[in-house]
């Protein structure tokens, strides 16, 4: 009974902040692809929030929601919400400009040589264009909510631990008290759920969602049921009518009046974040936590980098053994895809309960694996599917083995889904860093120097906290911006196999 | 005249299963190629025609039959033997002198010997000032050519050919297919003899000195037309439009009742 | 030889009706070379094609020659119903539109799903030749007004006239979201 309402509280949350995802997503998407200014200004936003560690930005947000709401309960339920949407909003947001800036011409000419009104232009031309990419990551988007679903249920308000019923505090009550069965039992639901969402709401979707690719060929897929319930539901709801308003707005160039109340907002938002930044560097300053930072900083970097060559390397071997074999790599693929919608989290406590102290730095990075090697494959095995069958029967007519197969043909192939694989292997394993590094088990505390482990001990002095995550985003920015940006791009050029 | 046979096949079977049942793709292919031979392999598609060439090059070994060369059990894969794709086959990211030095590094020649051997292939087949191009700079013409000139440049005795001219538009086709003919013709090349696999009959009988007829699926051989025309040839002479005329009328014949 | 010999129509409508087109031009007969060099020397559309119109009595192949069946020449020239109804006709007998009919009638609602054919065409072929199988006859059944075909559903259906209608509804109930197909 406790575990049922349990996983309804989490499914409760993880919808709304779905639903609040998807539209904040296709809101800024559309805005984004609107305009080259705007362009420019949005993407740029999106990328560094994309960047920002989410777990490490929750104790900030905890912070903010609860002085709203002045420690209520409804501040903490915002809260753990904002946190699962900060996990799933930002891929809906770049899928939806992606494909607005991708919309082929054809079809816009066509809604201006037979003079459809806006309304009819958005309801029967964009919302329909949206459907496949919105689909697709609204599956990665569940997926990416479980697996903060954890964190976001068990609140440290200063000195005080807060826990939202659900299934990631009940689990964290039974590890706590060496309840095995509970932890299975929660697991167990965990995985269902998400099971039961991908075999009856997100994979009959995607299918039918080739409906409404461009120039698609061959029959058409079929009409599922679940699409009807979709579609019903959102009539009665007016869901079309708001989207229809929500696309408009976003495109809408902005009227005088407007764009002046823009300005004045977002001068209040740059001066809000000038102050916050002035404060934060302002006397009195926490000393001796910023003086560990650096050193914090390096050795979790040191770790993160340890876990992405890892996870690469690790990932290899499946995507070699993939190139010949496609249905290996459909399997590898899916199977990337299913384990990483496990919240990982969850095994911290055990498995450093169980390696002991004096294997806490490999363990660590252990951890990190578990956030980061499933970007890794997943993203890789992507890639091997892409390397075309005649390229390894040129190999094998022209004798081209060993080393030089692997530095010629199959690693250049790879590559840019290789690197993309590894940017988000980083990420993941940044996030996953600031539970790897303090784990608490029962009434034991297992601790390495980190970041992660800075970050957790000072979640009472907002000041320390919020200069901790301002390092780790800089940094994470930075090397994404000077680092892993110019390399795909080179590489993506240079290494293209559609050419 | 008593031609050296190069390659011989002999009762070539092959089957593959697909979700429990067996489809038969090749049966009892039996035939020679001869030194000086510029053999042709006509057909429909699921004639197997291209699997034979993969049998020949080494790509596929789950048959039943024997392919000898020179009287021996085939090498795989054999270093006397190279291919030219249907779609060329060029590695994106190498430039064409590299595409080409790539299979001669793999013959282990030594960087000198590679850059002298690939240009003077990418200048026997017409691309000098285009060995530092990537495949995405070339028209689909050019790109056949570099795979041609890869294919050459092992030195091969014998060359396949997969539909080497049917990615390409008509035009381009044709040009190209004369090309292949005076280097044919010119014969400074060690290359002994060409086993070239088409769906385009004309072509056939455009380039070939014999052609093999092939049924679909399970692909054997139905007949064989010997082309005893000067080069070069003219698809609107009358002889050649008659030879044209048996070649349909053969595959037709098989597949038609008439 | 295999079982390649069971009738299906392998090419589509639109290619026997152009062949027919090609025929009437040139009097009634053409060189079997000729025809492959106006097809581009595409082997596989040319045997398809002429094979098809083979399988509904419209064509001949005479010496080297494609000609003109007395039907055929007859055919080329009525209107397009006249020629739906004879395509209909020889349809109806061919072993798997007579099983598929069947089965069909016998349905309570007059529906097959859409593997019906793919389960009954048996014979040495690979996934992708019967693919292509069922897709012609579909084809050639739906222009022979034989039968109509819900992909929303993916389901077979036998037309009659009340069915018709009934089409028509369910096309516009869905129309809303399909339109920018």
């Amino acid at each position: 009974m406790q575990l049922i309402s349990a996983a309804l509280w989490s499914t409760y949350r993880i919808f709304v902040a779905y639903i609040l995802s998807l539209a904040f997503g296709i809101f800024y998407g559309v805005s984004a692809s609107s305009g080259p200014r705007r362009e420019k200004i949005m993407i740029a936003i999106l990328d560094i929030l994309q960047s920002v560690p989410i777990l490490g930005f929750f104790p900030v947000a905890i912070a903010f929601f609860a002085a709203i709401f002045r420690g209520q309960r409804i501040g903490l339920e915002l809260a753990a919400i904002f946190l699962i949407f900060t996990s799933q909003a930002w891929n809906i947001a770049f899928g939806v400009y992606e494909t607005v800036k991708t919309l082929p011409r054809e079809l816009v000419e066509v809604s201006k040589a037979f003079n459809f009104s806006q309304t009819f232009t958005i309801q029967r031309i964009y919302l329909p264009a949206m459907v496949p990419t919105i689909v697709f990551n609204s599956g990665v988007s569940m997926a990416n909510g479980w697996y903060f679903l954890m964190a976001s249920e068990i609140i440290t308000l200063g000195s005080q631990e807060v826990k939202l019923p659900g299934l990631g505090s009940s689990m964290m009550n039974y590890l706590a008290q060496g309840n095995i069965l509970g932890v299975v039992m929660c697991i167990g639901t965990i995985v269902l759920i998400n099971a039961l969402l991908q075999m009856l709401i997100f994979r009959p979707l995607v299918k039918w969602s080739e409906l409404f690719q461009y120039n698609a060929v061959g029959t058409a897929p079929e009409w599922p049921a679940v699409a009807d319930v979709l579609f019903d539901f959102g009539k009665a709801l007016k869901v079309d009518t708001f989207l229809v308003k929500l696309v408009s707005i976003g495109t809408k160039k902005l009227s005088q009046a407007a764009k002046y109340a823009f300005y004045v907002v977002g001068a209040a938002l740059v001066g809000g974040l000038g102050y916050l930044i002035y404060w934060l560097f302002s006397p009195p300053y926490p000393s001796n936590i910023l003086s560990q930072i650096p050193a914090a900083l390096t050795v979790t970097t040191m770790r993160v980098v340890a876990a992405v060559v890892v996870s690469v390397l690790l990932a290899l071997p499946f995507v070699i053994r993939s190139v010949k074999n496609v249905e290996a790599a459909q399997n590898i693929y899916s199977l990337a895809s299913i384990l990483g919608s496990i919240p990982a989290v969850v095994f911290y406590p055990p498995i450093v309960a169980l390696g002991g102290r004096a294997y806490m730095e490999p363990l660590s990075i252990l951890l990190l694996l578990t956030g980061s090697f499933w970007y890794a494959l997943f993203n890789m095995s992507k890639g091997a599917m892409l390397l075309p069958g005649v390229l390894t029967e040129m190999a094998q007519v022209f004798n081209i083995k060993g080393w030089l197969y692997y530095k010629n043909i199959l690693i250049p192939a790879i590559l840019p889904p290789l690197i993309t694989g590894a940017l988000t292997a980083w990420g993941g394993a940044w996030n996953a860093s600031i539970v790897a590094e303090h784990v608490q088990f029962g009434d034991k505390v297992y601790s390495i120097p980190g970041i992660g482990a800075l970050l957790v001990q000072s979640t009472a002095d907002t000041k320390a906290l919020l200069l901790i995550v301002l390092c780790m985003t800089a940094l994470i920015v930075l090397v994404n911006m000077l680092f892993w940006r110019p390399w795909y791009s080179k590489a993506a050029e240079k290494y293209n196999i559609t050419e | 005249m008593t031609a050296v046979t190069l390659l011989e096949l002999k009762n070539l079977n092959l089957t593959f299963k697909e979700k429990g049942k067996e489809l038969s793709v090749l049966e009892d292919i039996s035939f020679t190629l001869d030194e000086g031979e510029f053999l042709c392999l006509v057909g429909p598609s699921g004639s197997g025609k291209s699997t034979i060439l993969r049998i020949i090059s080494g790509i596929l070994n789950q048959y039943t039959g024997e392919v000898l060369y020179k009287g021996q059990p085939n090498p795989q894969p054999n270093p006397n033997v190279s291919m030219v794709f249907q779609s060329f086959a060029l590695i994106p990211w190498l430039t064409v002198q590299e595409n080409i030095e790539l299979v001669l590094e793999a013959r282990g020649m030594t960087p000198r010997q590679r850059v002298r051997t690939a240009l003077k292939y990418i200048d026997m087949v017409g691309l000098d000032s285009f060995e530092d191009a990537y495949p995405r700079e070339l028209s689909g013409g050019m790109k056949q050519r570099v795979g041609i000139a890869r294919a050459l440049a092992v030195e091969p005795e014998i060359l396949l050919m997969d539909e080497p001219f049917s990615s390409l538009d008509v035009l381009t086709a044709a040009d190209l297919r004369e090309q292949v003919v005076n280097l044919w013709l010119e014969k400074r090349l060690p290359l002994k003899s060409v086993l070239m696999v088409t769906h385009n009959m004309e072509e056939a009988v455009f380039l070939a000195d014999r052609i093999l007829v092939l049924s679909a699926r399970p692909g054997h051989i139905i007949g064989e037309i010997s082309v005893d025309l000067p080069r070069p040839r003219d698809s609107r002479d009358k002889a050649f439009e008659e030879i044209l005329d048996k070649v349909y009328s053969m595959i037709l014949s098989s597949r038609l009742k008439s | 030889m295999h079982k390649m010999d069971v009738p299906l129509p392998k090419a589509r409508v639109s290619e026997v009706l152009g062949l027919l087109e090609i025929l009437d031009d040139e009097g009634g007969h053409v060189d079997l070379y000729r025809l492959g060099r106006t097809l581009g020397h595409d082997i596989d559309e040319l045997i398809s094609t002429i094979e098809t119109a083979q399988l509904f009595g419209l064509v001949d192949v005479d010496n080297g020659d494609v000609v003109f069946t007395e039907v055929g020449k007859q055919f080329t020239d009525q209107d397009m119903e006249e020629r739906k109804r004879y395509i209909s006709e020889s349809l109806s007998k061919l072993p798997y539109m007579v099983e598929l009919l069947t089965a069909l009638a016998e349905s309570e609602e007059h529906s097959v799903d859409m593997e019906f054919l793919e389960r009954i065409i048996d014979g040495e072929y690979s996934e992708r030749e019967i693919k292509y199988f069922v897709r012609n006859i579909l084809d050639w059944a739906r222009f022979a007004e034989l039968i109509w075909v819900d992909s929303d559903e993916q389901t077979i259906h036998l037309e009659t006239e009340e069915e018709e209608e009934q089409e028509e509804n369910e096309n516009n109930s869905q129309q809303d979201y399909q339109q920018e197909q």
